[in-house]
């Protein structure tokens, strides 16, 4: 926007200015500053007995030694899987590469509280699996699936997400010449992977170690829903610690837990930015998949490529199968004998079973909507008037990227459990509209991030072509700018109401009996023993999929799979 | 977008934004009530010419509620949480004070004389109870310390400790090792961890449910109506034990939230709710055993005899209120 | 007529051009000419109305402009990648400017209609530029300009992302819209081929700073500053032993072009003493590097059987003939 263009809608933009710096600072200061004030200063004095509380604490303790031994292992494991999926679909010639690319995607689709409640219906006491499992094995027990095995096999095959987005992308732009190259000079296939290809691909995957990292720390549906017995992680304790109404404790180690998923993300900032140079040649050779010359390896590279898919494609199946299957059929078939479409039609005309969709959709549409605006403006006017203000407004809105949703969802309920002069002096704990702000908070760094992204490769020129042919800042807003980054609006949006559908930290600190959300009647549903709740479970984790899948499509189609 | 659209959206949040959920034409019931009982009582009270809507939930999630929205209240009546909840509900200062009609008659431990705010209507004991289908009597425990008994391992079930009933019989046995000031010895804790160490733990009602459909549990800490339901839902037979040392009862109480904006409907629903009629007829369909000597009067047999089935274990709940927090928060954190 | 009087540009503390004056006559085909970053873009966008000018006065046929935006100039833009709008249509970009000035829709299809075929592209109305050539693609942003009846046309190195045939043909296909239509044409660019074949007259820039302008023959031959007799066309400097040797002034700098640098047989009386160091044939060409005094020293000659002869090593005479030594002062 010209200064001309500036000086006529100032009262439209400043009316505006005002509303989304009242955002960043009634719905990201005001929750961080509560956080902090409770942690450190829970009567007014400043001390740090919350520490000493949780240290004390058998189960936090234990929640913590779990958090890391998971994260550790899942670091292994989920490397160990990403990185054979990458190199069997991109630098291995491996057949059947369209079905193994899809089943190593449903990482993408499977995603939060549905794959955890998936996993529990297939493996869990009843689990189709279980029971195939024990007919061949009688001794195993119904609740083999708990703990930290069943959270690490869990996140071992849900958190590869990372490694398929940008760790194909990374070896997508090595360049083969030099894998030809080293082959000239004497190297074997392995010895130029290893040797040529593995160390320009070594940043990213540091990077999505670290993503992974972050994921596993903050993980809350998966240990929720799968851990079992005795088996905690940090979100939960604070999720507890909360409900004890100890908000001083629930502070702290969110705090915690925000100071180690900062160091990771830091971590992550200074790969990223040391990564850089390795930049490839500026016209790569595609890498060209080589064909595994030892029988031997080549059968065991082939055996574990699909035992991987099998291993992931199952518990999908199987609950796409069961949702179309009569209830009575869930936990007394392997596969069901018979089909029906009884449990969708439940959904949809039920109620009680409706409405946990229609919050979700109403909280996720409301979120989009509003985050997609605040990032507009603050991305738009950062961009046209780079300044220390709209910098600032601009890392504020980015501020929660950094920060746990646990974290802000305990800093919200802080600071609305009594009326709030910020919000007109009203309490939003316990009312409707306290998550849909929690889900925009979260939103919005990652819609802005995309934003971002579309406004810096629009080329400025087309503004000035649309200037000098007459057009005044308006007009060229509407008709040249919001019509070239409406496509990634619209999958913006479409990816933040996915994700919101299945979203289960910030739902499970700030639900209520108003606005029970599709991820918590997911979870809640994931411990009836009634047949029917468990249909209809599988019914919403097949909606889920079936959105994540045509947003991916179209995200893939636009070019903007990369997720970052 | 133009930037029209964009003020036009921004207010629309805005007004959203303020806009309270409960613009409660219905009068708003808060009630731990499972859902069987709510539509019940949600239909005769329509019939009786009050719009109501019921919300249930879990005793303590309702409680946490209540507390979380003092300044913004959304129930105009809470109805069933229990003394110990009820009482720290009226020391928050949530009620509004007021006399019910059926008031006269009640005796002295159910009314609220100083306040005037929590009236009790029905008692009901927290009872140890087992699947006679499975287990012989003399297999069952005779008392709650028997729990920690090798031979009970595995099955029972503790709920979440946010759960009134769950609260209740901790305390009941945790009582069992206070001394004079109120204070648990080591012993007590002890006690707990193998309590806990030798239970089924579940986190949710249906996590509840599936261990007694999967058959892994068959005795069954709960409250009196409690029990039956239980064993209808899974279908087995239950017999409840008097059990040596006495089974905590608690009594669940009514009033009306403070701030309600339909005050004389609700104080008409209150009326009617402990009238003897109505409790009478709630005790015939439930078995549930009111307070109140009309209604005890008015009841079937067997509700009357319920009413003297099980011995008390006898609660100081002034004492024991202002400690409950601590022991859960000990419970949850070191021993669950 | 577009008038720059002591016009400066500041990024910052930057001074990105400094008071420069300008006059382009109306109907001329005027180049801004100079090495990236001398400031000749930010001149043109001046002009546009796209970056404010730190002081002095813009007037475009009589009026004065400076304060005026962009898109109240009335100046029309080719961009350097054409900025055609790609969710648009051929024709759509075409209409754009006559859709912001609200004309009647049987006016703009009229309008579109005729500078389609006027530029001829009418056959691609429907497409979308990214279906089009890069050729077309010009056509497109020069009729988008033309349509709104725009008498002052701005060119940013709009052939720098041609083919070098491409290029060519549009250099001529410009000129003769040029001509046709009778606009006025500023026009930017690094190339001094493509400078000096289209261009009526030409101002050479160089770090913010007005060299020279004039026509092309004026600026080759004639020469104000070393710098416009370096960029424009190719000029070696003399090296002070050389300059010794032709009895120069040694407080003035020296250039020759290299088709003024005359070759003679080693064993000529005439000229000094050379050694070739390397030969480049270019066809009709040839060009010689040679080593004069241990200074180097560039030559262009016609081929032929003799310069065919030439080869690294060669001993030859060179002769510098006095009036095609082009001397400036030490300072300038």
């Amino acid at each position: 926007m010209t200064p001309s263009g500036m000086s006529r809608i100032p009262l439209v933009r400043s009316v505006l200015l005002v509303v989304v710096i009242w955002c960043a600072a009634s719905f990201i200061y005001a929750p961080i500053f509560s956080v902090l004030r409770f942690a450190f200063a829970p009567e007014g004095d400043i001390g740090l007995g919350a520490i000493g509380e949780l240290a004390g604490s058998r189960r936090v303790r234990t929640a913590i030694v779990n958090t890391l031994v998971v994260t550790g292992l899942s670091i292994i494991t989920v490397n160990v899987i990403g990185i054979f999926q990458v190199a069997v679909l991109e630098y291995l010639r491996v057949g059947g590469r369209g079905f193994l690319r899809f089943a190593f995607l449903t990482p993408l689709i499977f995603v939060s509280v549905a794959a955890a409640t998936g996993y529990g219906f297939v493996y869990g006491q009843t689990g189709a699996l279980t029971r195939l499992l024990q007919s061949v094995w009688p001794a195993l027990p119904n609740d083999w699936f708990t703990g930290t095995l069943a959270v690490v096999f869990a996140h071992t095959f849900l958190l590869t997400s990372f490694h398929f987005l940008f760790l194909r992308a990374a070896i997508r732009r090595v360049d083969y010449s030099t894998v030809e190259a080293a082959r000239g000079l004497g190297a074997s296939n392995m010895e130029a992977f290893a040797r040529v290809v593995l160390p320009v691909l070594l940043p990213t995957i540091f990077a999505t170690t670290l993503l992974v990292t972050y994921k596993s720390l903050g993980s809350f549906a998966i240990p929720s829903v799968l851990g079992g017995r005795r088996f905690d992680m940090v979100t939960e304790l604070i999720l507890t610690l909360n409900s004890l109404r100890r908000p001083d404790m629930a502070a702290m180690l969110s705090i915690g837990l925000g100071l180690a998923v900062i160091l990771c993300i830091a971590a992550m900032q200074y790969v990223e930015r040391r990564g850089s140079y390795v930049g490839g040649s500026k016209t790569p050779v595609p890498v060209e998949r080589i064909r595994i010359s030892s029988p031997f390896v080549n059968l065991a590279v082939h055996a574990a490529a699909y035992a991987i898919a099998v291993i992931q494609l199952i518990p999908i199946a199987l609950v796409v199968l069961f949702s179309f299957a009569p209830a009575r059929s869930i936990a007394t078939e392997v596969l069901p004998s018979s089909f029906t479409l009884q449990n969708y039609v439940t959904v949809f005309s039920q109620s009680t079973a409706f409405v946990p969709l229609k919050n979700s959709l109403v909280m996720g549409a409301s979120a989009t909507m509003a985050g997609l605006m605040i990032s507009l403006f603050v991305v738009n006017l950062a961009h046209r008037h780079a300044n220390v203000g709209t910098t600032s407004l601009d890392l504020s809105f980015m501020a929660p990227w950094i920060l746990p949703a646990p974290f802000i969802a305990i800093g919200l309920i802080l600071t609305y459990d009594e009326p709030n002069l910020l919000v007109a002096n009203r309490v939003l704990l316990g009312g409707f509209w306290i998550l849909p702000i929690g889900y925009a908070v979260v939103s919005i760094p990652i819609m802005m991030r995309f934003l971002r992204a579309a406004f810096f490769s629009l080329d400025p020129a087309l503004n000035e072509a649309a200037q000098s042919l007459g057009a005044p800042a308006f007009y060229r807003f509407l008709r040249v700018t919001v019509p070239l980054v409406l496509p990634v609006m619209i999958l913006i949006a479409g990816m933040t109401l996915n994700v919101i559908l299945s979203e289960y930290s910030m739902s499970a600190f700030l639900f209520n009996v108003n606005n029970k959300p599709l991820s918590i009647a997911l979870f809640e549903g994931a411990r009836s023993a009634n047949p029917e709740q468990a249909a209809i479970n599988l019914v919403y984790i097949s909606l889920i999929m079936a959105f994540s899948l045509g947003i991916i499509t179209l995200a893939d189609r636009y070019g903007l799979g990369g997720g970052k | 977008m133009t930037r029209n659209h964009w003020l036009a959206g921004a207010m629309t949040f805005l007004s959203l934004l303020g806009t309270s959920a409960a613009t409660a034409e219905p009068l708003v019931v808060y009630s731990p009530q499972g859902d069987e009982r709510a539509v019940w009582i949600a239909e005769h009270a329509t019939a009786a010419g009050h719009d109501v809507t019921i919300l249930t939930a879990g005793g303590g999630e309702l409680f946490d509620r209540i507390l979380a929205e003092r300044a913004n209240p959304q129930a105009d009546v809470v109805l069933g949480l229990i003394d110990a909840a009820m009482a720290t509900l009226k020391a928050e200062g949530l009620f509004q004070p007021y006399v019910p009609k059926w008031a006269d008659g009640l005796p002295e431990v159910y009314r609220d004389d100083a306040d005037r705010m929590v009236w009790k209507f029905w008692q009901t004991p927290v009872v140890i109870a087992y699947n006679s289908d499975m287990l012989a009597q003399e297999d069952a425990p005779a008392s709650w310390l028997e729990l920690v008994e090798d031979r009970h391992a595995g099955k029972y079930v503790i709920g979440p400790a946010t759960w009134q009933t769950t609260k209740t019989y901790l305390i009941g046995m945790l009582l069992r090792f206070a001394d004079d000031g109120g204070e648990i010895s080591d012993d007590g804790w002890d006690f707990m961890q193998r309590l806990y160490d030798n239970a089924i733990v579940v986190d949710s009602a249906d996590a509840k449910t599936a261990a007694f459909v999967n058959k892994e549990a068959v005795i069954d800490l709960n409250w009196f109506g409690g029990v039956g339901r239980l064993a209808d839902d899974v279908g087995y037979n239950a017999v409840m034990v008097d059990t040596e040392g006495g089974t905590p009862f608690i009594a669940e109480g009514i009033a009306i939230t403070k701030g309600t904006d339909q005050l004389d409907d609700a104080k008409a629903f209150v009326d009617w709710f402990g009238s003897a009629e109505f409790m009478a007829a709630y005790a015939a369909r439930f078995g549930q055993v009111p307070v109140h000597p009309d209604a005890i009067a008015a009841a079937p047999d067997s509700v009357k005899r319920n009413a003297t089935l099980l011995r008390p274990q006898p609660i100081d709940w002034d004492v024991v209120a202002p400690r409950i927090d601590g022991w859960i928060q000990r419970i949850e954190l070191d021993i669950k | 007529m577009i008038e720059l009087d002591e016009v400066s540009v500041r990024y910052g503390s930057h001074e990105a051009v400094t008071p420069t004056n300008l006059r382009i006559e109306t109907g001329e085909f005027f180049t801004l000419l100079g090495p990236s970053g001398c400031g000749k873009t930010t001149i043109l966008r001046a002009i546009a109305g796209f970056v404010p000018v730190a002081s002095g006065r813009i007037t475009i046929e009589g009026r004065d402009v400076t304060g005026i935006p962009a898109e109240r100039r009335g100046v029309g833009m080719v961009f350097q990648n054409y900025a055609l709008f790609p969710h648009m249509t051929v024709a759509e970009n075409v209409a754009f400017g006559l859709k912001v000035a609200r004309k009647s829709g049987k006016e703009i299809s009229r309008a579109v209609d005729a500078v389609l075929e006027a530029t001829g592209i009418e056959r691609h109305a429907r497409k979308k530029p990214a279906e089009l050539s890069g050729g077309q693609q010009q056509r497109v942003a020069v009729a988008r300009s033309l349509v709104m009846g725009t008498r002052v046309l701005l060119f940013d190195e709009p052939l720098s992302n041609l083919d070098a045939k491409v290029r060519e043909d549009m250099r001529h296909e410009i000129k003769r819209l040029q001509r046709d239509v009778g606009f006025t044409a500023v026009f930017v660019t690094h190339d001094q081929e493509e400078a000096l074949s289209m261009s009526d007259r030409l101002l050479v820039i160089n770090e913010g700073r007005a060299e020279q302008s004039g026509t092309a023959r004026e600026l080759y031959q004639s020469p104000a500053t070393p710098f416009v007799c370096q960029f424009v066309g190719a000029a070696n400097e003399i090296g002070p032993k050389v300059a010794r040797a032709l009895g120069l002034d040694a407080a003035r700098r020296h250039f020759v072009r290299p088709e003024h640098v005359a070759l003679a047989q080693a064993g000529d009386p005439q000229g000094v003493e050379a050694t070739v160091a390397d030969v480049d044939y270019l066809g009709s060409m040839t060009r010689a590097f040679l080593d004069v005094l241990g200074e180097p020293l560039q030559c262009q000659v016609p081929s032929g059987p003799s310069v065919d002869r030439l080869k690294a090593g060669m001993s030859v005479k060179v002769n510098l003939s006095r009036e095609r030594i082009l001397s400036f002062d030490g300072s300038s």
